[in-house]
Parts: structure tokens; sequence; C-alpha cells
């Protein structure tokens, strides 16, 4: 799974500036005959960026938890429980961002992402909409949406998904074929219908297109 | 001395400090939030100096690589496109490139070998320009042309045998075209500063009009592409799944989105170029080829480099026979075969033969499949784009 490393240097100068701006009374100016008294800590405002960042490394965490529960299988209920819990959390930062700062496209992708997680399948694809239409181009939440498609049984809107990521970013396109064939290999092992096979032969076909396809000396997505 | 300066000539200055400036600019209003890993979108502006070159890249195509001194921009496109097509680009004024790369044959000529502005023969076949931006190497066996700036010096400056004729006359080129007020402005608009018409300046507005030439609007693709699942015929069909097997193994040279050997994008790993000796000749029982077609081995010297060719894109090969680098097969039908079969008798004993070239058994209805999947790569509408065809004719 890409993890969408996301830097932000203008977070870095924006808590200097407000270091800045603290009142030198504040940080003590040494020159008094009598010791001032301890002054309370300045409260420092999050930004929307900072709810974002913060959301990214509660969804690390909740990944860090899974991992574990794959690693220790005896265990695995209590991490999935309590990596659901962090996800909760991402989410709720990622609603804080966007409340503070509603251009702010990657927060919806990542609200999306968390909801996806958390089940609620129609409330992530509503974030991955909101995301998408301020950044049209953001091939993250298109891949993502597409699986959440997928969980809501979508199937012909994560074909067309694909379609479009077939065509400008193979390695996401990638990505999600290999999450359609999961999705195909999870609901055989279950309960397969028509409608089923008839996808499981799209993404063979398109996984034969895709090798065919494949860019000689390509590395990456262009 | 090359340049012509145009200084003395011009009698107004083209306004080019507004594009300038705009080119300048960055669209305004993104968070300052970094730019999102993207889908890619169709038309991307690139280059610098006047309006940038919008490149109109084919679904799945990459980004082409650009030389470092030869960015993209619209009036050098548009210069490149005229002198293509200029006839006063050859020595005796008869020739011009389109003389040998034809927008209706795909940018190749429909000879056996290509003749010069004087009537000599080529010893090899005029190759396709289709997709020639992503060529990783020029010409059929030459290791040391790495760029289409190098390579459209070839034609230009070749004396054995005489192509376009231009050796010794550069100077008289460059005075043809700065007699000429439109090219004054064209020239004045692609390359503003140093204001002068310089060869180097020829040289590149050519390549980069030979890097606009993009073709991947097939039934193939249509079917790859945009999932059409009528695009190809069932015939068609079935000729690609014997492209892509392992019994005739044509993809193992002929990949990728290009059909062809090496290529070059940006953002992709640099990898060596291939060369292949397919059995075609076998004069001395020591493996030799024909002079001077003798494929890399002009070139390196070394016995094993012997007839041996880089892999063409198979894109348009419908409108580019006849075919080989010696343009020996007439039909497509004949160079399946040949490959069905190992190579040529006694060629395809030839020891320095690729092991790709090995041979397989391939019945007629199979063969005709097989040419039905590459006739599938013709794209109709890039020999009837007016952005590629002869900017005189469209006027």
């Amino acid at each position: 799974m890409r993890i969408s490393r996301q830097t932000f240097s203008s977070a870095t100068v924006l808590s200097a500036i407000a270091l800045l701006a603290i009142p030198s009374s504040l940080l003590g100016s040494g020159g008094g005959s009598s010791p001032s008294p301890t002054p309370p800590p300045p409260v420092m405002e999050l930004t929307a960026r900072d709810h974002y960042e913060r959301g990214l490394k509660l969804r690390d965490k909740a990944w860090e938890l899974e991992e574990k529960a794959t690693k220790e299988p005896e265990k695995a209920e209590k991490y999935l429980k309590k990596a659901g819990k962090e996800f909760e959390k991402a989410a709720r930062s990622q609603r804080e961002a966007i409340k503070m700062d509603s251009r702010m496209y990657q927060a919806y992708s990542s609200l999306g992402y968390a909801l996806r997680r958390l089940g609620d399948y129609a409330g992530s694809i509503k974030a991955y909409d909101q995301g998408l239409a301020i950044e049209p181009r953001y091939a993250e939440a298109i891949e993502y949406r597409a699986e959440a498609y997928l969980g809501l049984g979508r199937l012909d809107e994560a074909k067309d998904a694909y379609m479009h990521l077939f065509r400008a970013d193979r390695a996401r396109a990638d990505e999600l074929l290999e999450a359609m064939q999961k999705w195909v290999d999870e609901k055989r092992a279950t309960a397969g219908d028509q409608m089923v096979e008839d996808f499981a032969a799209w993404v063979a076909e398109r996984t034969q297109l895709a090798v065919q396809t494949a860019m000689v000396g390509s590395g990456r997505t262009w | 001395m090359n340049d012509v300066p145009l200084i003395l000539r011009v009698k107004f200055v083209v306004p080019i400090g507004i594009s300038l400036l705009l080119a300048g600019c960055v669209p305004g209003g993104r968070s300052e939030l970094e730019e999102p890993a993207s889908v890619q979108t169709m038309e991307t502006a690139a280059g610098t100096g006047s309006e940038p070159y919008r490149w109109r890249l084919p679904a799945g195509f990459p980004m082409p690589l650009l030389p470092s001194g030869n960015s993209m921009n619209a009036a050098k496109v548009e210069l490149g496109r005229h002198l293509f097509y200029d006839r006063r680009l050859s020595g005796n004024e008869t020739f011009s490139c389109a003389s040998c790369h034809r927008q209706k044959y795909a940018f190749s000529d429909g000879r056996v070998v290509a003749e010069g502005s004087t009537g000599e023969k080529h010893p090899r076949n005029a190759m396709s320009l289709t997709n020639v931006a992503y060529n990783r190497a020029f010409a059929w066996a030459d290791p040391k042309l790495s760029s289409l700036e190098d390579q459209a010096l070839v034609p230009m400056l070749n004396e054995h045998p005489v192509e376009l004729g231009l050796a010794g006359r550069k100077r008289e080129i460059l005075e043809r075209l700065a007699a000429d007020p439109e090219y004054r402005t064209l020239f004045s608009q692609a390359f503003p500063v140093p204001r002068s018409i310089r060869f180097e300046h020829v040289v590149r507005a050519i390549a980069a009009f030979e890097r606009t030439l993009l073709s991947g609007n097939s039934a193939y693709d249509r079917r790859v592409f945009f999932d059409e699942k009528d695009a190809l015929s069932l015939s068609a069909e079935r000729g690609m799944e014997l492209f892509f097997s392992q019994r005739t193994r044509c993809a193992e040279c002929h990949s990728g989105f290009n059909f062809s050997g090496t290529v070059v994008f940006r953002g992709g790993e640099k990898l060596p170029i291939e060369f292949h000796n397919t059995g075609l000749f076998d004069l001395d029982g020591e493996g030799a080829y024909p002079e001077p077609n003798r494929g890399l081995f002009e070139h390196t010297r070394r016995p094993e480099d012997m007839g041996r060719f880089k892999a063409p894109t198979l894109r348009n090969i419908e409108l580019t026979a006849p075919y080989l680098h010696d343009g020996s097969a007439t039909t497509l039908e004949e160079v399946i075969e040949t490959y069905a079969a190992g190579g040529r008798e006694p060629g395809r004993g030839n020891h320095y033969k690729s092991p790709l070239v090995t041979g397989f058994e391939i019945s007629e209805s199979e063969i005709r499949d097989l040419v039905e999947f590459l006739k599938s790569l013709t794209d109709r509408s890039f020999i009837t784009d007016a952005r590629f065809s002869d900017p005189l004719q469209a006027e």
C-alpha cells in the first residue's frame, strides 16, 4: 500500500513566526531584581495543516496496529479494535482540518480513507467526491474512491476509475487492480455469483493487458 | 560562421515580451500544500520562450524526455514544421525532410530504400518518424546518435550518399531562409535570443517538430486504453494473443507502449540500446551481412555486432511498407514468415543471430490474424492531422 508522504515546510516557518510573536515579558527578560513568576505556556492555535498531519500520524498508527495483528494472530482482535479507534481519531482530525480549510482536498481524501477503513463506504465516497471536486486530478483519491466503490459493489464505477488511472497513472492503476483481484478472491470465498464472475473475468483480462503494456524501463509512474 | 544576423534584416520586432512574462506566471489559488501526485493531464505545458507547447499525449504515453539544450515552445515547433517541409533546405532545392518522411506513409517514404536529392540511393529503408520522441537510438543501427538533433544533421550533411546535400552550404541555406520575411518572423519568435538565424536553430526547430509526431489513436489503443470491446475484430484479437504469446515472442523485441525497442521518457530508466541480428544473411558462413548494411558492426567493427539492427516501432506498420532495414520484405506476411522460419536461408544459421529468433509454427490463418492485429496499430488520425501537415499546402 502506498503511503502518501506530505511534507509541509511552511509548517515549521509558521511555528517559528508564532514563537517570535510571543511577548518578551512572557519569555522573561532576566533584567529584574526579583524573579518573575513562571509564565503560563503560550496557547498555540492548531492550524488546518496541523490537524491534517495529526490525522496522518493516527492513520499510520492504525496501520502499525494492523501489522501487529498480522504478526500476532492470538492478539489480532485486540490490535484491530485499537486500530479502529485510531482510524476514528484520524477521521476526527481530518474533519477538523476541513473545518478550518474547506479547500484542503488532501484532508478530504484522508477522511475518505479513514471512513472506508471503518466500513463507512457511503461517507467515504462522499469525502472523496468533495476532495475531487476541488482537485479532480488527485490520483490517490481516484484510486481509493474506487476501492470504496468495490466495498459497495458499484463495480462499473470502479472499472471506470481503473480505466482512467490506466491511461494516466499506471502505478495507481496497478494498485487498484490488485485491490480488485483481492475483492474477487474474497467474494468467491464467501458467496460468489454471476456478477462476481463477470467482474473476475474483466479483472483477469485487464491483468493480462496490464502485463502486455507494462512500461519497459519504468520504475515509477510518469 | 553559420548564422545570419536578423538585426539588420528584421524591420519590426515581434512583441514577445508579454508572452515571456505570461509563460513565467504560476497559477494562483493553490493551497500551500504540495502538488498532488496527480493524474497526468492529456495536455501539458512545457518549455520556455514563446507560448509553451501544449503536448497532446495519447492515452498511456509518458512525457517525452527533452534534451537540455532544446526546450519546446509553440513557435519553435511551428518553425520546425515549416522547415521540415521546405525544399529550400536541400542543396538543389528539390528535397525536404518530408521527401523521405511523408505523412501519408506515417512519415516514411514507401520506397525500398530512400533516395537523396541528387537521386543517389541510400542503402537502407527510410524509417518512420512515428513517436520518434521516445527513441533511445536513431537510424537503424547507429549507437552514437542519441538525440533527434544529432540525427537531423545526418541527412543534411551526409555525402555518401548525398541526402539533403547541405554539406559545405550551410551559409547559403541560412541566407535563403533569411531572405524570406515569413522565416524572419518565425525564427525571431522561436529563438528570440540571439536575434540571428543560425544553423543550430534550424536543427533544433526541426527536432522540436519531430518530437510532436505522436501517434497513439489506433483501434488497439481504443481496445486497451478505453476498454472498447469491439474496437478489434475477432481476427485481430486472436492476432493480439499470438503477438504476445511465448510461441511467436514478437513482444520480446517490439514492446511497451511504442511496440519498439528501448525507449526513453521522463522518469524512465535509461536502458541500454538493443540491436538484433535476425538471421537475414550469412554471406560467408562466418555471419557476414552485405556491405554497407552490416548493422552495428559498421560502427563498432566487433564481429558479434554483425547484422544487428534495432527493432523499430510497429505502430502504423501497415503504412510503412516495404519492411526490414533494407526494404527487402514487401508485405507483413512475408516478414512474419521470415521470423517463423527463424530467418532466411542461409542467414538463419548465422551464428550471430539473436537467440530470440528461433522460429515458430504458425498456420496461414494465424498469419492473417497476426497481420490483422498489426493493422490494428494503424492510427489514421496521425496521417491526417493538420498539425503535422505541410503548412504551405494548408495555407
